[in-house]
């Protein structure tokens, strides 16, 4: 049986024992010794090593710990050579990690948010095309068949839909990781798609503004604002995706 | 307690003669990854690197580096975001390497500083996943005292059960290149 006070004892004449030449480094007794080394072989003399005395004591647990486990009472027999079961760092100490529930649901949202994003894009960029031979076969041919208006309509009509449900998505996603905000890839991408999101937003007022105006003068500006608004949206997207892609 | 009072006493205890150990300098070093993707090439280091290696006197080298993930940077917070959770960092908070390797007799003598090359056997702990390899490491030993190792080396991420993060449905490269860049200098008390 070991006492705190034998060990007190030991401690302070381990303390009292004079330096050897190399004073600024630690001691290795905590952990398993070099392979190879004099240490490993087990050459230390208890008695001159006060490091080593001081282990043999702490091997040796005070009576009332006999609850400790069979095979911490052994001492560790020496890695060989090559052997990695060795510590020196110590204990880790885990930074505080974000929420693993949370982390899975961004996961699952933003890939769902890139599968929107990809449809929205082709929404666009045929809801743009369809606009552009609207316009041309209202105001360039005269033609004014309209063989373009539902058609237009219905993919911007879409097309607004996806934006919405996307942006939603990607508001939705919890980010427990959260840095600050900086003009990285996303920095960017997130100003691209707020701009086409609030040029898609006008678009659709502007839209139905110009319909309204048919038989007036100024619908034919009001068309040709609108068709530059939905080139300027497009470009937006592109900026926003191109900064993923890119 | 005991643990306690024998931690501190030992921590006072000077070693053994000969045996150099050697402490990170985190401001002075860094590890730097890079994946690929069919889109782009990526970039990331973190500064944040805790590690330290102890050289006996006949070169027998032991060295252990811990990195939390949480600590690469990309240049893009929300990929980071993204590699995180990969990583499950909330479950697997560092990436560990140990290893173990011997000194050439050429590292002994010499005009400093001295350049030496060395084999490491290592492990790297990746995702709760160990993975043994060899690490080509250029060991200099500065005229300051202070230990300089570089290299590099792959890491298969499927080898570590990574769940690899894709863009447009499309996976990163399975291949993830480690380079490092220590320096070491002499424990203090």
């Amino acid at each position: 049986m070991r006492s705190s006070s034998s060990l007190l004892f030991a401690a302070l004449v381990a303390m009292a024992t004079p330096a050897p030449v190399h004073a600024g480094l630690l001691v290795e007794p905590l952990r398993p010794p070099l392979p190879g080394s004099p240490r490993a072989a087990g050459a230390a003399d208890l008695s001159t090593d006060p490091a080593r005395a001081l282990l043999a004591l702490a091997a040796d647990p005070p009576a009332g710990d006999g609850k400790q486990k069979e095979g911490e009472k052994k001492a560790k027999p020496p890695p060989a050579p090559g052997d990695l079961d060795f510590d020196l760092l110590g204990a880790e100490v885990a930074p505080q990690g974000p929420d693993p529930a949370q982390m899975k649901l961004r996961r699952q949202l933003l890939t769902f948010h890139q599968g929107v994003g990809i449809a929205l894009y082709s929404l666009e960029v045929t809801t743009v095309v369809l606009g552009q031979l609207n316009y041309r076969d209202k105001f360039s041919t005269h033609m004014n068949t309209e063989k373009w208006r539902i058609p237009h309509k219905s993919f911007a009509y879409a097309t607004t839909a996806a934006m919405v449900l996307n942006g939603a998505l990607a508001l939705a996603a919890p980010n427990p990781t959260k840095k600050p905000f900086r003009l990285d890839r996303v920095g960017v991408h997130k100003i691209a798609m707020f701009t086409a999101f609030a040029g898609i937003a006008t678009e659709v007022g502007l839209g139905l503004y110009t319909h309204s105006r048919e038989g007036y003068m100024d619908q034919q500006h009001l068309a040709k604002v609108h068709l530059a608004i939905g080139y300027a949206t497009l470009a937006a997207m592109t900026v926003g995706v191109a900064a993923l892609v890119l | 307690m005991y643990s306690v009072l024998l931690a501190t006493l030992l921590a006072a205890t000077p070693a053994s003669p000969g045996v150099r150990d050697l402490t990170v300098d985190p401001g002075a070093s860094s590890i730097r990854f890079a994946i690929t993707h069919r889109l782009h090439h990526v970039e990331g280091r973190s500064t944040g690197v805790l590690g330290r290696a102890v050289i006996a006197p006949d070169g027998k080298v032991q060295a252990m580096v811990r990195v939390p993930v949480s600590s690469f940077d990309s240049g893009d917070g929300n990929r980071d975001s993204n590699m995180q959770a990969a990583l499950e960092v909330e479950r697997f908070p560092f990436v560990t390497v140990k290893a173990v390797g011997a000194l050439s007799r050429a590292a002994a003598g010499g005009a400093l500083p001295l350049t030496v090359p060395l084999v490491l056997e290592a492990e790297v702990d990746l995702h709760g996943v160990k993975v043994a390899r060899k690490v080509p490491v250029q060991v200099t030993f500065e005229s300051g005292g202070a230990v300089h190792a570089t290299g590099e080396f792959e890491e298969s991420l499927d080898a570590h059960r990574v769940e690899r993060p894709s863009l447009f449905f499309v996976k990163i490269e399975d291949g993830c290149r480690i380079a490092f860049d220590l320096v070491f200098r002499e424990a203090r008390p």
